[in-house]
């Protein structure tokens, strides 16, 4: 039991911190950014590419692997946001004042656009996270209550709820964070009291894209491999823990993260392992049904 | 913004620059090989850069480029007219009843593929391009209706035709049963819940070997025997040459049936919704049911194809049923122009025959064939949201009164 409910913590943890980029885009701009996925794998991608570049260049530096670990959780997300940074720009500031179906099916087309990138560039195959690098994290697993836990899924957990914690305070606390509140709740108004619009716009995608990267990064390494189409599931995955924590709502999304990991943990552990991607889907078709507005969520369902 | 020669020369250092890890990067069991790959992805954004600047400073040829479009969709948009069609569509009707005895097999198997998307991409914009509500699952319903045909047809030899009407209405049980939840809530919910639904039919059945053979499709060992082909009083319908005709009828009597709901009182009142939701409301009109009803049309006419499909194929699997397929109906929709019944035929056969030509002539082309429908998706929202070829009352509303289009008398009246 103790097994799976770390199973769950760490599943959870990741959906929370993609489902955050989902809503926060959602609770500024109204739309759902398809293409937020895809960023997941970009990151997921650039961490492996990154380490492999560290070995290959230099061997010294190589021999310190929690280290090589935290320079490619920083080029990934770099780069990761430079993307969602890029996606902003090109295919959605265009189409702000645009009805919401342009938007969403210029996020689909991008959505396709990013994984077919990837499939192109990096090709089909699963790409293997280099062990060598997560050797020290998992060779000494701790034995709690008949559960075997690693350093790893400590490390992971831990990470989540502290990243979590630091953007928590940084939306509530800072100027920057009360700015994008502002911006969320009106933009006409924010604009007018001297808030720049387009700077909030675009830093949610870069903090967004930068969170989903460190959540590609940490599941590529948990698993151990990644491939160019799991940013499709994932991403829905996510936006279904957004949904029901209440989208739009940032505690909302890292509680229905963390809701989703365990619940999907426990059909799979209790159910059938058959349905592993089905769970998500019915949660988010029972939630829409009964409570459109998520568990955290006062927002009207109708807005115009 | 104003776009200048630096600034293009600093947007395609920016594109070379966060393309570098991922396409420069090759990696061949942890060895690494650098490659040029963002140097050309930053040439090709600079070029494309200049060749902007270059249209925008010589106005001539952006204006040639402008009246050279125009009238090719002014003319297009009155072709919808029943009066003006009359001719043409008779000659194309004749021509496309003679042609197949030219084509080889392989060619024939193309155009009965293009009709049956061209059916899905028709009841797509039922719902898309009439009633304005994006439903991203399509393929579900599709696969709902392949399979609810080719399991009746295995375990109770149920005919093509009765199959039909058994597909249509379990097809369109599904779409309320999807619908009615999601219906009262806006726009992009139903975007998710549908793409939830078409993944979950695929899961399921993937899932259920013992009903619907799991991911060995329909028919297998446990179910043996073909999926019945459609009869006629006895005659069996089963070389292609009789899918193309029974397909050719069907995308018309599909044409048809669109045109006179579009011009009804229903059609009337998608648009109206699809403009405005709550002026629609306030006019009357009972928005929810009238949403549901599009939804159930949309997911009868899936259903209908995927007995076609079931038919033809004769052979189902659920990976025939990914979300490509909904994604590539969809772009077929929105190229071919959002509620434009032409202009969905012509996205449909333009984004399937093409790739499909492409991809017998230049077979490394094939991986690049998502990359451009997904380029495709975003250009044409960015630069030309109706379409193609847009429906005239989505032009008037989308671009102005566009150049060489007369605007009905009705539509000028404040």
């Amino acid at each position: 039991m103790l097994q799976h409910l770390v199973n769950g913590l760490i599943q959870g943890g990741i959906y929370a911190l993609i489902a955050l980029g989902y809503t926060m885009v959602y609770g500024i701009l109204g739309m759902i950014n398809f293409a937020h996925g895809e960023i997941y794998m970009i990151g997921a991608y650039l961490s492996i590419i990154a380490l492999a570049v560290i070995t290959a260049l230099s061997p010294p530096l190589a021999g310190l692997p929690i280290l090589c670990l935290f320079v490619a959780l920083i080029i990934s997300v770099l780069f990761a946001s430079a993307h969602g940074f890029t996606v902003e720009r090109v295919a959605y500031r265009r189409l702000r004042d645009a009805p919401v179906l342009s938007a969403l099916i210029s996020a689909i087309g991008m959505s396709t656009f990013l994984q077919n990138y990837i499939m192109v560039a990096q090709g089909k195959e699963n790409k293997a996270f280099p062990a060598y690098f997560k050797e020290p994290l998992i060779s000494h697993p701790f034995i709690v209550a008949g559960a075997r836990i690693t350093m790893l899924e400590i490390v992971i957990i831990i990470s989540c709820i502290l990243i979590m914690l630091g953007l928590h305070l940084f939306i509530s606390r800072t100027k920057v964070g009360r700015a994008m509140r502002a911006t969320a709740q009106d933009k006409k108004m924010a604009s007018l009291v001297g808030i720049d619009i387009n700077k909030i716009i675009s830093l949610t995608f870069i903090i967004g894209s930068g969170l989903a990267a460190a959540g590609g990064l940490m599941v590529s390494m948990y698993i151990s491999t990644t491939r160019f189409d799991v940013g499709y599931l994932a991403g829905i995955k996510a936006f279904t823990a957004a949904v029901l924590g209440g989208i739009g709502n940032i505690p909302g999304a890292m509680l229905g993260g963390f809701l989703l990991g365990i619940v999907e943990t426990l059909g799979i552990a209790y159910i059938s392992p058959d349905y592993k991607e089905v769970y998500a889907f019915i949660i988010l078709m029972i939630v829409l049904v009964v409570r459109p507005t998520g568990l955290l969520g006062e927002r009207m369902a109708e807005k115009t | 913004m104003k776009l200048t020669f630096g600034k293009v020369l600093l947007i395609s250092l920016w594109f070379a620059l966060i393309t570098l890890p991922i396409v420069g990067i090759k990696m061949v069991d942890s060895t690494v090989n650098w490659c040029f790959g963002p140097l050309i992805i930053g040439g090709l954004v600079l070029a494309g850069g200049l060749i902007w600047l270059g249209l925008s400073r010589w106005q001539a040829i952006a204006n040639l480029a402008k009246r050279l479009v125009s009238p090719l969709s002014a003319t297009a948009g009155q072709m919808v007219k029943p009066s003006v069609i009359k001719w043409e569509t008779a000659s194309i009707l004749i021509l496309l009843c003679i042609i197949p005895w030219m084509f080889s097999a392989k060619h024939l198997n193309l155009a009965i593929d293009t009709g049956i998307y061209i059916i899905l991409a028709l009841g797509l914009n039922i719902v898309v391009g009439s009633a304005g509500l994006l439903v991203l699952g399509y393929a579900g319903f599709w696969a709902v209706g392949a399979y609810t045909f080719a399991l009746a047809s295995l375990t109770l030899n149920c005919p093509f035709w009765l199959g039909l009407v058994i597909a249509a209405v379990v097809a369109g049980l599904c779409g309320l049963i999807v619908g009615l939840p999601c219906l009262r809530l806006r726009g992009d919910y139903l975007a998710i819940v549908t793409l939830g639904f078409g993944e979950l039919v695929r899961y399921l059945l993937k899932n259920l070997p013992a009903l619907t053979g799991g991911e060995k499709g329909l028919p297998n060992e446990l179910m043996s025997g073909g999926i019945n082909h459609p009869q006629i009083l006895g005659w069996v319908l089963k070389q292609p040459i009789h899918y193309y005709y029974l397909t050719l009828i069907m995308v018309v009597l599909t044409v048809i049936i669109i045109d006179r709901l579009n011009n009804s009182r229903i059609g009337r009142a998608w648009i109206a919704i699809r403009e405005d939701e709550m002026a629609a409301a306030s006019m009357g009109i009972n928005t929810t049911k009238m949403k549901i009803l599009a939804f159930i049309i949309s997911a009868v006419w899936a259903g209908f194809a995927g007995v076609l499909y079931a038919a033809k194929m004769n052979y189902i699997t659920p990976e025939a049923f990914r979300f490509e397929q909904s994604a590539l109906i969809l772009a077929m929709v929105i190229l071919g122009g959002m509620g434009n019944t032409f202009g969905v035929i012509l996205g449909a056969m333009i984004l399937f025959i093409l790739p499909w030509f492409i991809r017998d002539q230049l077979p490394a082309f094939q991986d690049y064939r998502l990359l451009i429908y997904g380029a495709t998706m975003v250009l044409m929202m960015l630069f030309r949201p109706q379409g193609l070829i847009s429906s005239k009352r989505r032009q008037i509303r989308i671009g102005g009164v566009a150049e060489g289009v007369t605007v009905p008398a009705e539509t000028q009246k404040p």
